[in-house]
Protein backbone atom coordinates (compact mmCIF):
# COMPACT_ATOMS: atom_id res chain seq x y z
CA UNK A 1 0.00 0.00 0.00
CA UNK A 2 1.48 2.85 -0.92
CA UNK A 3 1.65 6.22 1.58
CA UNK A 4 1.84 8.79 -0.61
CA UNK A 5 0.60 12.34 0.92
CA UNK A 6 -1.98 14.08 -1.52
CA UNK A 7 -3.11 16.64 0.96
CA UNK A 8 -2.03 18.86 3.83
CA UNK A 9 -3.80 21.74 5.45
CA UNK A 10 -1.53 23.34 8.49
CA UNK A 11 -3.50 25.58 10.53
CA UNK A 12 -6.34 26.27 8.04
CA UNK A 13 -9.17 28.68 9.01
CA UNK A 14 -11.84 29.39 6.74
CA UNK A 15 -15.46 30.53 6.53
CA UNK A 16 -17.95 33.08 4.94
CA UNK A 17 -17.77 36.52 4.80
CA UNK A 18 -14.94 37.00 7.31
CA UNK A 19 -17.21 34.61 9.73
CA UNK A 20 -14.88 31.70 10.65
CA UNK A 21 -16.66 28.55 10.30
CA UNK A 22 -13.37 26.24 10.69
CA UNK A 23 -10.74 27.21 12.66
CA UNK A 24 -6.72 26.11 13.11
CA UNK A 25 -7.20 22.84 11.19
CA UNK A 26 -4.53 20.13 10.69
CA UNK A 27 -5.34 17.55 8.21
CA UNK A 28 -2.76 15.09 6.56
CA UNK A 29 -5.16 12.80 3.23
CA UNK A 30 -3.20 9.98 1.90
CA UNK A 31 -3.39 8.44 -1.54
CA UNK A 32 -5.67 5.01 -0.03
CA UNK A 33 -7.18 6.87 2.82
CA UNK A 34 -11.60 6.21 3.34
CA UNK A 35 -12.09 9.30 5.79
CA UNK A 36 -15.12 9.58 7.44
CA UNK A 37 -16.64 13.08 8.33
CA UNK A 38 -18.76 13.09 10.93
CA UNK A 39 -20.29 16.46 12.91
CA UNK A 40 -23.51 18.26 13.70
CA UNK A 41 -24.98 21.00 11.01
CA UNK A 42 -23.43 23.61 11.04
CA UNK A 43 -20.51 22.12 12.27
CA UNK A 44 -18.35 22.91 9.42
CA UNK A 45 -18.02 19.72 7.22
CA UNK A 46 -19.27 21.17 3.94
CA UNK A 47 -16.72 24.58 4.67
CA UNK A 48 -14.41 21.82 5.02
CA UNK A 49 -14.17 20.23 1.90
CA UNK A 50 -15.33 23.26 0.20
CA UNK A 51 -11.63 24.44 1.58
CA UNK A 52 -9.75 21.34 0.24
CA UNK A 53 -12.10 21.74 -3.07
CA UNK A 54 -10.44 25.47 -3.48
CA UNK A 55 -13.51 26.62 -3.83
CA UNK A 56 -12.90 29.17 -1.02
CA UNK A 57 -10.03 30.87 0.15
CA UNK A 58 -8.81 30.19 3.97
CA UNK A 59 -8.17 33.05 6.11
CA UNK A 60 -5.23 31.63 7.45
CA UNK A 61 -3.00 28.87 7.35
CA UNK A 62 -1.74 26.77 4.15
CA UNK A 63 -3.13 24.10 2.00
CA UNK A 64 -0.29 22.23 -0.12
CA UNK A 65 -0.91 19.92 -3.01
CA UNK A 66 1.20 16.50 -4.23
CA UNK A 67 -0.71 14.98 -6.62
CA UNK A 68 0.97 13.16 -9.07
CA UNK A 69 2.10 15.02 -11.73
CA UNK A 70 -0.08 14.07 -15.41
CA UNK A 71 -1.78 11.59 -13.72
CA UNK A 72 -5.28 12.90 -13.73
CA UNK A 73 -6.50 16.24 -15.71
CA UNK A 74 -8.54 16.79 -12.44
CA UNK A 75 -6.86 15.18 -9.56
CA UNK A 76 -10.31 15.82 -7.24
CA UNK A 77 -13.50 14.27 -7.52
CA UNK A 78 -16.89 15.88 -6.38
CA UNK A 79 -20.34 14.94 -5.83
CA UNK A 80 -22.08 18.07 -4.17
CA UNK A 81 -24.70 17.15 -2.37
CA UNK A 82 -27.66 16.87 -4.35
CA UNK A 83 -30.57 19.83 -3.26
CA UNK A 84 -27.87 21.93 -4.72
CA UNK A 85 -28.54 20.85 -8.12
CA UNK A 86 -31.52 22.02 -9.94
CA UNK A 87 -32.92 18.84 -11.16
CA UNK A 88 -35.01 20.23 -13.76
CA UNK A 89 -32.13 21.78 -15.98
CA UNK A 90 -32.58 20.05 -19.20
CA UNK A 91 -29.30 18.16 -19.42
CA UNK A 92 -29.24 14.58 -20.50
CA UNK A 93 -27.63 11.92 -17.98
CA UNK A 94 -24.71 11.25 -21.02
CA UNK A 95 -24.25 15.07 -20.82
CA UNK A 96 -23.61 15.33 -17.07
CA UNK A 97 -21.68 12.49 -16.81
CA UNK A 98 -19.56 13.65 -19.91
CA UNK A 99 -19.12 17.29 -17.82
CA UNK A 100 -16.23 15.45 -15.40
CA UNK A 101 -14.44 15.84 -18.32
CA UNK A 102 -14.38 19.38 -19.31
CA UNK A 103 -10.94 21.27 -18.20
CA UNK A 104 -9.30 24.38 -19.12
CA UNK A 105 -8.07 22.95 -22.62
CA UNK A 106 -11.24 21.65 -23.63
CA UNK A 107 -13.69 25.05 -23.53
CA UNK A 108 -13.54 25.13 -27.26
CA UNK A 109 -13.57 21.67 -28.62
CA UNK A 110 -16.62 18.92 -28.67
CA UNK A 111 -15.72 15.70 -26.88
CA UNK A 112 -13.42 13.29 -28.95
CA UNK A 113 -15.39 9.66 -29.63
CA UNK A 114 -12.85 8.25 -27.01
CA UNK A 115 -14.24 10.36 -24.04
CA UNK A 116 -17.99 9.35 -25.21
CA UNK A 117 -16.97 5.91 -24.98
CA UNK A 118 -15.66 6.20 -21.71
CA UNK A 119 -18.70 8.05 -20.27
CA UNK A 120 -20.64 5.16 -21.63
CA UNK A 121 -18.32 2.67 -20.19
CA UNK A 122 -18.99 4.17 -17.20
CA UNK A 123 -22.40 4.52 -17.18
CA UNK A 124 -22.72 0.56 -18.15
CA UNK A 125 -20.57 0.11 -15.12
CA UNK A 126 -22.38 1.58 -12.98
CA UNK A 127 -25.99 -0.17 -14.12
CA UNK A 128 -27.88 3.33 -15.67
CA UNK A 129 -27.26 2.68 -18.98
CA UNK A 130 -31.08 2.59 -19.27
CA UNK A 131 -31.57 6.26 -18.29
CA UNK A 132 -28.28 7.74 -20.22
CA UNK A 133 -30.61 9.13 -23.05
CA UNK A 134 -33.10 10.56 -20.17
CA UNK A 135 -32.88 13.97 -18.78
CA UNK A 136 -32.09 14.11 -15.28
CA UNK A 137 -35.41 15.48 -13.92
CA UNK A 138 -36.79 12.16 -14.20
CA UNK A 139 -34.03 10.08 -12.17
CA UNK A 140 -34.90 8.96 -8.62
CA UNK A 141 -32.64 9.84 -5.59
CA UNK A 142 -30.06 6.68 -6.42
CA UNK A 143 -29.84 6.95 -9.66
CA UNK A 144 -29.25 10.65 -9.14
CA UNK A 145 -26.33 9.84 -7.05
CA UNK A 146 -25.08 7.57 -9.35
CA UNK A 147 -24.43 10.08 -11.88
CA UNK A 148 -22.58 12.05 -10.09
CA UNK A 149 -20.65 9.58 -9.02
CA UNK A 150 -20.01 8.65 -12.69
CA UNK A 151 -19.19 12.01 -13.41
CA UNK A 152 -17.20 12.69 -10.22
CA UNK A 153 -14.85 9.46 -11.15
CA UNK A 154 -14.92 9.71 -15.02
CA UNK A 155 -11.77 11.94 -14.51
CA UNK A 156 -9.69 8.92 -12.65
CA UNK A 157 -8.95 11.52 -9.79
CA UNK A 158 -6.99 11.04 -6.93
CA UNK A 159 -9.26 11.99 -4.25
CA UNK A 160 -12.87 11.57 -4.49
CA UNK A 161 -15.44 13.85 -1.97
CA UNK A 162 -18.46 13.24 -1.39
CA UNK A 163 -21.00 15.36 0.45
CA UNK A 164 -23.87 13.50 2.32
CA UNK A 165 -24.25 11.27 -0.66
CA UNK A 166 -26.72 8.84 1.66
CA UNK A 167 -29.68 11.87 1.31
CA UNK A 168 -32.39 11.09 -0.55
CA UNK A 169 -31.72 7.28 -1.20
CA UNK A 170 -33.06 4.35 0.11
CA UNK A 171 -31.19 1.48 2.23
CA UNK A 172 -30.84 -0.49 -0.58
CA UNK A 173 -29.23 1.77 -2.70
CA UNK A 174 -26.78 3.11 0.05
CA UNK A 175 -25.29 -0.47 1.07
CA UNK A 176 -24.56 -0.38 -3.18
CA UNK A 177 -22.74 2.78 -3.07
CA UNK A 178 -20.76 2.14 -0.12
CA UNK A 179 -19.56 -1.31 -1.97
CA UNK A 180 -19.38 0.51 -4.86
CA UNK A 181 -16.76 3.02 -2.87
CA UNK A 182 -14.78 0.29 -1.09
CA UNK A 183 -13.89 -0.60 -4.60
CA UNK A 184 -13.07 3.17 -5.97
CA UNK A 185 -10.84 3.01 -2.42
CA UNK A 186 -8.02 0.61 -4.40
CA UNK A 187 -7.57 3.55 -6.82
CA UNK A 188 -8.17 6.60 -4.85
CA UNK A 189 -8.57 8.23 -1.70
CA UNK A 190 -12.33 9.31 -0.75
CA UNK A 191 -13.53 11.31 1.90
CA UNK A 192 -17.16 10.90 2.76
CA UNK A 193 -19.01 13.53 4.63
CA UNK A 194 -22.02 12.03 6.37
CA UNK A 195 -24.69 13.48 9.09
CA UNK A 196 -25.39 9.25 9.07
CA UNK A 197 -22.22 7.59 10.22
CA UNK A 198 -24.00 4.41 11.17
CA UNK A 199 -23.53 2.83 7.28
CA UNK A 200 -20.39 4.34 6.96
CA UNK A 201 -18.06 3.86 9.92
CA UNK A 202 -17.52 -0.16 8.80
CA UNK A 203 -16.34 0.73 5.25
CA UNK A 204 -14.59 4.18 6.45
CA UNK A 205 -10.74 3.63 7.56
CA UNK A 206 -10.50 6.61 9.57
CA UNK A 207 -12.82 9.61 10.97
CA UNK A 208 -12.64 13.40 11.37
CA UNK A 209 -14.84 14.74 13.54
CA UNK A 210 -15.49 18.60 12.58
CA UNK A 211 -16.98 21.17 15.18
CA UNK A 212 -15.46 24.40 14.52
CA UNK A 213 -12.13 22.49 15.04
CA UNK A 214 -11.38 19.05 13.20
CA UNK A 215 -10.54 15.83 15.48
CA UNK A 216 -9.00 13.40 13.27
CA UNK A 217 -9.28 10.02 14.61
CA UNK A 218 -7.15 7.73 13.31
CA UNK A 219 -9.30 4.88 13.12
CA UNK A 220 -13.23 3.87 12.44
CA UNK A 221 -13.74 2.83 15.68
CA UNK A 222 -14.67 5.88 17.85
CA UNK A 223 -15.77 5.91 21.75
CA UNK A 224 -17.96 8.43 23.37
CA UNK A 225 -15.17 9.12 25.90
CA UNK A 226 -13.09 10.44 22.33
CA UNK A 227 -16.01 12.36 21.06
CA UNK A 228 -17.05 13.82 24.18
CA UNK A 229 -13.31 15.16 24.88
CA UNK A 230 -13.64 16.62 20.95
CA UNK A 231 -16.79 18.58 22.09
CA UNK A 232 -18.45 16.68 19.88
CA UNK A 233 -22.25 16.82 20.14
CA UNK A 234 -22.92 13.28 18.59
CA UNK A 235 -24.53 10.48 21.05
CA UNK A 236 -23.08 7.07 19.94
CA UNK A 237 -24.68 3.82 20.27
CA UNK A 238 -22.54 0.71 21.04
CA UNK A 239 -23.48 -2.78 20.08
CA UNK A 240 -21.10 -5.73 22.40
CA UNK A 241 -17.48 -4.48 21.81
CA UNK A 242 -17.61 -2.50 18.03
CA UNK A 243 -19.18 0.81 18.33
CA UNK A 244 -21.05 0.93 15.28
CA UNK A 245 -24.02 3.37 15.12
CA UNK A 246 -23.81 7.29 16.14
CA UNK A 247 -26.79 9.45 16.50
CA UNK A 248 -26.63 13.28 16.83
CA UNK A 249 -28.02 13.91 20.09
CA UNK A 250 -31.49 15.46 20.57
CA UNK B 1 -48.14 37.33 -48.44
CA UNK B 2 -46.09 36.89 -51.01
CA UNK B 3 -47.36 40.49 -52.39
CA UNK B 4 -46.20 41.90 -49.02
CA UNK B 5 -42.89 40.89 -49.40
CA UNK B 6 -42.70 44.11 -52.48
CA UNK B 7 -42.49 46.64 -49.78
CA UNK B 8 -38.96 47.12 -48.68
CA UNK B 9 -40.34 47.88 -44.98
CA UNK B 10 -41.76 44.54 -44.96
CA UNK B 11 -38.85 42.95 -46.33
CA UNK B 12 -36.93 44.46 -43.66
CA UNK B 13 -39.61 43.08 -41.03
CA UNK B 14 -39.44 39.92 -41.98
CA UNK B 15 -35.42 39.81 -41.69
CA UNK B 16 -35.47 41.29 -38.14
CA UNK B 17 -38.49 38.86 -37.27
CA UNK B 18 -36.17 35.70 -38.01
CA UNK B 19 -32.93 37.61 -36.73
CA UNK B 20 -34.54 37.90 -33.42
CA UNK B 21 -36.12 34.82 -33.61
CA UNK B 22 -32.72 33.08 -33.66
CA UNK B 23 -30.94 35.54 -31.18
CA UNK B 24 -33.63 34.68 -28.34
CA UNK B 25 -34.03 31.19 -28.97
CA UNK B 26 -30.65 30.80 -28.23
CA UNK B 27 -30.24 33.28 -25.29
CA UNK B 28 -34.10 32.52 -24.24
CA UNK B 29 -32.70 29.07 -23.78
CA UNK B 30 -30.14 30.07 -21.38
CA UNK B 31 -32.23 32.13 -19.71
CA UNK B 32 -35.04 30.11 -19.24
CA UNK B 33 -32.85 27.28 -18.04
CA UNK B 34 -30.02 29.05 -15.89
CA UNK B 35 -33.39 30.57 -14.11
CA UNK B 36 -32.81 34.32 -14.63
CA UNK B 37 -35.95 35.27 -16.42
CA UNK B 38 -36.69 37.96 -13.47
CA UNK B 39 -32.82 38.98 -13.92
CA UNK B 40 -33.35 39.80 -17.62
CA UNK B 41 -36.91 41.39 -16.71
CA UNK B 42 -34.11 43.82 -14.42
CA UNK B 43 -32.17 44.53 -17.85
CA UNK B 44 -34.54 45.48 -20.09
CA UNK B 45 -36.67 47.61 -18.00
CA UNK B 46 -33.21 49.02 -17.05
CA UNK B 47 -32.70 50.26 -20.61
CA UNK B 48 -35.45 52.18 -20.46
CA UNK B 49 -33.48 54.94 -18.49
CA UNK B 50 -30.58 54.87 -21.45
CA UNK B 51 -33.54 55.68 -24.14
CA UNK B 52 -34.58 58.54 -22.36
CA UNK B 53 -31.36 59.66 -21.94
CA UNK B 54 -30.92 59.07 -25.63
CA UNK B 55 -33.91 61.46 -26.17
CA UNK B 56 -33.27 64.00 -23.83
CA UNK B 57 -29.22 64.32 -25.65
CA UNK B 58 -30.48 64.16 -28.62
CA UNK B 59 -28.51 60.75 -29.61
CA UNK B 60 -30.09 57.59 -30.64
CA UNK B 61 -31.98 56.22 -28.44
CA UNK B 62 -30.89 52.55 -28.52
CA UNK B 63 -27.19 52.89 -28.37
CA UNK B 64 -28.26 54.57 -24.37
CA UNK B 65 -30.44 51.65 -24.37
CA UNK B 66 -27.09 49.35 -25.22
CA UNK B 67 -25.25 50.96 -22.74
CA UNK B 68 -27.96 51.06 -20.07
CA UNK B 69 -28.59 47.59 -20.47
CA UNK B 70 -25.06 46.07 -20.75
CA UNK B 71 -24.24 48.45 -17.24
CA UNK B 72 -27.15 46.87 -15.38
CA UNK B 73 -26.48 43.17 -16.77
CA UNK B 74 -22.72 43.72 -15.23
CA UNK B 75 -23.96 44.90 -12.52
CA UNK B 76 -26.42 42.32 -11.38
CA UNK B 77 -23.86 39.85 -12.28
CA UNK B 78 -21.51 41.63 -10.14
CA UNK B 79 -24.01 41.91 -7.21
CA UNK B 80 -25.04 38.00 -7.45
CA UNK B 81 -21.44 36.86 -6.06
CA UNK B 82 -22.19 39.26 -2.75
CA UNK B 83 -23.76 37.00 -0.04
CA UNK B 84 -24.31 40.39 2.09
CA UNK B 85 -27.04 42.42 -1.06
CA UNK B 86 -30.88 40.98 -1.73
CA UNK B 87 -30.12 39.72 -5.66
CA UNK B 88 -33.74 40.25 -6.16
CA UNK B 89 -34.17 43.40 -3.98
CA UNK B 90 -31.60 44.89 -6.49
CA UNK B 91 -32.97 43.98 -9.45
CA UNK B 92 -35.84 45.28 -8.62
CA UNK B 93 -34.43 48.84 -7.79
CA UNK B 94 -32.90 48.48 -10.95
CA UNK B 95 -35.70 47.83 -12.74
CA UNK B 96 -37.65 51.03 -11.45
CA UNK B 97 -35.05 53.02 -11.63
CA UNK B 98 -34.24 52.86 -15.41
CA UNK B 99 -37.91 53.22 -15.96
CA UNK B 100 -37.84 55.85 -13.76
CA UNK B 101 -35.50 57.94 -15.37
CA UNK B 102 -36.11 57.16 -18.53
CA UNK B 103 -39.62 59.07 -18.22
CA UNK B 104 -37.75 61.71 -16.25
CA UNK B 105 -35.73 62.29 -19.44
CA UNK B 106 -38.48 62.24 -21.80
CA UNK B 107 -40.81 64.45 -19.96
CA UNK B 108 -38.39 67.03 -19.53
CA UNK B 109 -37.30 66.44 -23.23
CA UNK B 110 -38.92 70.09 -24.93
CA UNK B 111 -41.62 68.88 -27.50
CA UNK B 112 -43.74 65.73 -28.15
CA UNK B 113 -41.51 62.37 -28.11
CA UNK B 114 -42.83 60.52 -31.47
CA UNK B 115 -41.41 57.16 -31.37
CA UNK B 116 -42.11 56.46 -27.39
CA UNK B 117 -44.71 54.11 -27.81
CA UNK B 118 -42.87 52.18 -30.08
CA UNK B 119 -39.60 51.32 -27.61
CA UNK B 120 -42.56 50.16 -25.33
CA UNK B 121 -44.20 48.05 -27.23
CA UNK B 122 -41.61 47.63 -30.63
CA UNK B 123 -42.63 48.78 -34.40
CA UNK B 124 -40.65 46.02 -36.30
CA UNK B 125 -42.24 47.69 -39.66
CA UNK B 126 -40.18 50.62 -39.14
CA UNK B 127 -36.44 48.27 -38.98
CA UNK B 128 -33.75 50.56 -41.25
CA UNK B 129 -30.71 48.55 -43.04
CA UNK B 130 -29.21 50.16 -40.45
CA UNK B 131 -31.16 47.95 -37.49
CA UNK B 132 -30.29 45.01 -39.78
CA UNK B 133 -26.82 45.43 -39.79
CA UNK B 134 -27.01 45.85 -36.30
CA UNK B 135 -29.28 42.85 -35.40
CA UNK B 136 -27.39 40.72 -38.04
CA UNK B 137 -23.64 41.75 -35.78
CA UNK B 138 -25.51 40.42 -33.05
CA UNK B 139 -27.16 37.42 -34.00
CA UNK B 140 -24.17 36.05 -35.85
CA UNK B 141 -21.54 36.81 -32.37
CA UNK B 142 -24.27 35.13 -30.01
CA UNK B 143 -24.85 31.98 -32.96
CA UNK B 144 -20.85 31.44 -33.04
CA UNK B 145 -19.95 31.83 -29.38
CA UNK B 146 -22.69 29.38 -28.73
CA UNK B 147 -21.61 27.01 -31.37
CA UNK B 148 -17.78 27.08 -30.12
CA UNK B 149 -18.38 27.08 -26.74
CA UNK B 150 -21.49 25.49 -26.59
CA UNK B 151 -20.96 22.68 -23.83
CA UNK B 152 -18.83 25.04 -21.61
CA UNK B 153 -22.15 27.39 -21.85
CA UNK B 154 -24.33 24.36 -21.20
CA UNK B 155 -22.15 23.21 -17.99
CA UNK B 156 -21.68 26.84 -16.45
CA UNK B 157 -25.50 26.98 -16.59
CA UNK B 158 -26.12 23.62 -14.98
CA UNK B 159 -23.79 24.01 -12.36
CA UNK B 160 -21.30 26.39 -11.67
CA UNK B 161 -19.65 25.42 -8.72
CA UNK B 162 -18.37 22.02 -10.37
CA UNK B 163 -16.88 23.94 -13.02
CA UNK B 164 -14.78 25.80 -10.46
CA UNK B 165 -13.52 22.75 -8.62
CA UNK B 166 -12.66 22.38 -12.14
CA UNK B 167 -10.39 25.38 -12.49
CA UNK B 168 -12.61 26.75 -15.74
CA UNK B 169 -13.17 30.48 -15.69
CA UNK B 170 -17.14 30.26 -14.97
CA UNK B 171 -17.08 33.97 -13.96
CA UNK B 172 -15.50 35.32 -17.45
CA UNK B 173 -18.60 33.00 -19.10
CA UNK B 174 -21.22 34.43 -16.84
CA UNK B 175 -19.75 38.39 -17.49
CA UNK B 176 -19.75 37.32 -21.35
CA UNK B 177 -23.18 35.62 -21.44
CA UNK B 178 -24.97 38.27 -19.28
CA UNK B 179 -23.45 40.80 -21.71
CA UNK B 180 -24.77 38.67 -24.36
CA UNK B 181 -28.58 38.60 -22.67
CA UNK B 182 -28.25 42.58 -22.62
CA UNK B 183 -27.57 42.45 -26.42
CA UNK B 184 -30.49 40.52 -27.35
CA UNK B 185 -32.63 42.19 -25.04
CA UNK B 186 -31.37 45.80 -26.76
CA UNK B 187 -32.32 43.69 -30.45
CA UNK B 188 -35.14 43.20 -29.52
CA UNK B 189 -36.38 46.56 -28.63
CA UNK B 190 -37.42 47.45 -32.49
CA UNK B 191 -39.34 44.18 -32.98
CA UNK B 192 -41.80 43.45 -29.76
CA UNK B 193 -40.65 46.63 -27.59
CA UNK B 194 -39.40 46.72 -23.71
CA UNK B 195 -42.63 45.72 -22.24
CA UNK B 196 -42.95 42.41 -24.34
CA UNK B 197 -39.18 41.21 -24.52
CA UNK B 198 -39.66 38.85 -21.83
CA UNK B 199 -42.14 36.59 -23.69
CA UNK B 200 -39.86 36.44 -26.70
CA UNK B 201 -37.23 34.69 -24.38
CA UNK B 202 -39.55 33.03 -22.98
CA UNK B 203 -42.72 31.04 -24.25
CA UNK B 204 -40.64 29.62 -27.45
CA UNK B 205 -38.59 28.22 -24.64
CA UNK B 206 -41.46 26.97 -22.80
CA UNK B 207 -43.08 25.24 -25.83
CA UNK B 208 -40.32 23.69 -26.80
CA UNK B 209 -40.09 22.51 -23.18
CA UNK B 210 -43.42 20.51 -23.94
CA UNK B 211 -41.61 18.08 -26.41
CA UNK B 212 -38.06 18.22 -25.75
CA UNK B 213 -35.77 18.06 -22.18
CA UNK B 214 -32.32 18.70 -23.87
CA UNK B 215 -30.89 22.03 -24.11
CA UNK B 216 -29.73 22.19 -27.88
CA UNK B 217 -32.83 20.88 -28.81
CA UNK B 218 -34.60 23.95 -26.79
CA UNK B 219 -32.87 26.10 -28.44
CA UNK B 220 -33.54 24.46 -31.87
CA UNK B 221 -37.21 23.94 -31.28
CA UNK B 222 -37.31 27.56 -29.99
CA UNK B 223 -35.79 29.60 -32.91
CA UNK B 224 -38.29 27.38 -35.25
CA UNK B 225 -41.32 28.07 -33.16
CA UNK B 226 -40.02 31.88 -32.75
CA UNK B 227 -39.98 32.48 -36.62
CA UNK B 228 -43.28 30.54 -37.26
CA UNK B 229 -44.83 32.99 -34.27
CA UNK B 230 -43.20 36.00 -35.31
CA UNK B 231 -43.94 35.96 -39.24
CA UNK B 232 -47.67 35.08 -38.52
CA UNK B 233 -47.87 37.58 -35.95
CA UNK B 234 -46.31 40.22 -38.50
CA UNK B 235 -48.67 39.36 -41.40
CA UNK B 236 -51.88 38.88 -39.15
CA UNK B 237 -50.60 42.99 -38.03
CA UNK B 238 -50.80 43.89 -41.44
CA UNK B 239 -53.85 42.46 -42.67
CA UNK B 240 -55.78 43.21 -39.08
CA UNK B 241 -54.21 46.66 -39.03
CA UNK B 242 -52.90 45.54 -35.21
CA UNK B 243 -49.57 46.52 -33.25
CA UNK B 244 -46.84 44.16 -34.36
CA UNK B 245 -45.58 43.51 -31.26
CA UNK B 246 -48.76 42.99 -29.77
CA UNK B 247 -49.56 40.50 -32.66
CA UNK B 248 -46.85 38.59 -32.20
CA UNK B 249 -47.01 37.88 -28.64
CA UNK B 250 -50.33 36.30 -28.87
CA UNK B 251 -49.60 34.08 -31.88
CA UNK B 252 -46.72 32.47 -29.62
CA UNK B 253 -49.03 32.38 -26.66
CA UNK B 254 -51.68 30.77 -29.59
CA UNK B 255 -49.03 28.33 -30.73
CA UNK B 256 -48.22 27.22 -27.04
CA UNK B 257 -51.63 26.81 -26.18
CA UNK B 258 -52.54 24.51 -29.35
CA UNK B 259 -49.63 22.85 -28.65
CA UNK B 260 -50.00 22.63 -25.06
CA UNK B 261 -53.23 21.07 -25.23
CA UNK B 262 -52.38 18.55 -28.26
CA UNK B 263 -49.83 17.05 -26.05
CA UNK B 264 -52.65 16.70 -23.40
CA UNK B 265 -54.23 15.08 -25.83
CA UNK B 266 -51.85 12.87 -27.24
CA UNK B 267 -50.92 11.76 -23.41
CA UNK B 268 -54.40 10.91 -22.76
CA UNK B 269 -54.61 9.06 -25.85
CA UNK B 270 -52.05 7.15 -24.87
CA UNK B 271 -53.28 6.61 -21.28
CA UNK B 272 -56.61 5.32 -22.96
CA UNK B 273 -54.74 2.46 -25.15
CA UNK B 274 -53.04 1.07 -22.14
CA UNK B 275 -56.02 0.60 -20.34
CA UNK B 276 -58.09 -0.97 -23.15
CA UNK B 277 -55.28 -3.96 -23.02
Amino acid sequence: MDKNKIIELRNVSAGYNGEVIIEDVNLEIFGNDFIGVIGPNGAGKTTLIKTILRLITPFKGEISYHFEANKSEAPIGYLPQVNTIDSRFPISVRDVVLSGLLNRKKLIKRFTSKEKQKADKLIRQMNIEKIASKPIGELSGGQMQRVFLCRAIISDPELLILDEPNTYVDNKFESELYEILKNLNQRMAIIVVSHDIGTISTYVKTIACVNRKVHYHKSNIISQEQLDSYNCPIQLITHGHIPHTVLESH
Amino acid sequence: MLELLQYDFFVNAVIAAVLTSITCGIIGTYIVSKRIVFISGGITHTSFGGIGLGYYLGFNPLLGATVFSLLAAWIIEFMSKRTDVREDSAIAILWSFGMAIGIIFIFITPGYAPNLMSYLFGSILTVSHLDIIMMLTVTLSISLFFGLFYKTILYTAFDEQYLKTRNIPVEFFNYILIGFVALAIVLSIKTVGIILIISLLTIPQSTANLFVKDFGRIILYSVIIGIAGSLSGLTASYYLNIPSGASIIFFLVVIFAVLRFIKYLSVKTIRVDISDK
